[in-house]
C-alpha cells in the first residue's frame, strides 16, 4: 500500500482580519487541499500552521508566498 | 436554542519548560481531555489552548501559576473538504472585519470539521449559516 507523505508548513502573520484569507486564496487558486489547519493568535501576531500531502513544486510555490516548511 | 457545552481556554506565558510542565500536570489533574490541546510558540511567548467544560477552579489554578488565561466561545461545524470552501469562509469573515482568534480543523471523510473562535461571534455565526453550514450551537445574548 502506498502512503502519501505529509509536510507541515507554518507562517506567522499580523493578528488582523484577512490574513488567513490571503493564504486560503493561494491554496484555493492552486487547488491545494490541506489535511489539517490551525490558527492561533499570540499578541499582535498569529501563527498559521497546516498539513498538506507532499507534491513536487509545492514547497517553492509556498515559499514564494512566505510560507515555510517546518523542520522534519 | 442550543448552548455551548465547552469553553476554549487560552493559557499564555513566557516560554519556560518548567512552567509548561506544571501547566500540563494541572490539566491532567483537572481531567482535561488531551484530544484538543494545542501549543503555539511565537518568539518568547507560549500559548496552550484547550477545550474544557467551564471550570472556574482550573482558571484560578492557572492564574496562581502566573499564567494569563483567556476564555473564548467556540463554534464547531462541518464543511466540504475543498480549498475553495475554506477560502469562502476565510474571505467572508475578513469582509466583515471579523478576526479569527483561533481555528482548528480536522478531516472526517469528505468533510472538514472546524473549531473556531472569533472576536464577533454573533456576526460570524450569521455568516457561517448564510454560507450553508450549521454551527453546533447558537449564542444567547
Amino acid at each position: 500500500m502506498q502512503q502519501t507523505k505529509t509536510a507541515r508548513y507554518s507562517i506567522v502573520v499580523k493578528n488582523r482580519p484577512g490574513e488567513l484569507a490571503k493564504l486560503t486564496k493561494l491554496l484555493s487558486d492552486a487547488g491545494m487541499y490541506v489535511s489539517g489547519l490551525r490558527v492561533a493568535n499570540l499578541g499582535d501576531k498569529a501563527a498559521i500552521q497546516f498539513l498538506m500531502p507532499r507534491k513536487c513544486g509545492r514547497r517553492q510555490q509556498l515559499r514564494r508566498a512566505g510560507v515555510r516548511p517546518d523542520p522534519e | 436554542m442550543r448552548q455551548a457545552t465547552k469553553t476554549q481556554y487560552n493559557a499564555e506565558f513566557d516560554s519556560d519548560p518548567a512552567l509548561h510542565k506544571r501547566l500540563t500536570r494541572l490539566l491532567a489533574k483537572h481531567s482535561v481531555d488531551g484530544e484538543y490541546v494545542v501549543t503555539t510558540c511565537i518568539e518568547s511567548r507560549t500559548m496552550v489552548q484547550f477545550l474544557s467544560p467551564k471550570n472556574d477552579a482550573l482558571r484560578e489554578n492557572l492564574k496562581k501559576l502566573g499564567i494569563d488565561v483567556r476564555e473564548e466561545l467556540i463554534f464547531q461545524f462541518e464543511m466540504p473538504h475543498h480549498p475553495w470552501e475554506l477560502h469562502k469562509l476565510a474571505k467572508s469573515l475578513a469582509a466583515e472585519e471579523i478576526n479569527i482568534l483561533s481555528l482548528y480543523s480536522s478531516i472526517e471523510g469528505e468533510q472538514m470539521r472546524i473549531t473556531l473562535a472569533v472576536d464577533q461571534p454573533a456576526n460570524a455565526m450569521a455568516i457561517i449559516e448564510k454560507l450553508g453550514f450549521e454551527p453546533d450551537y447558537a449564542i444567547c445574548d
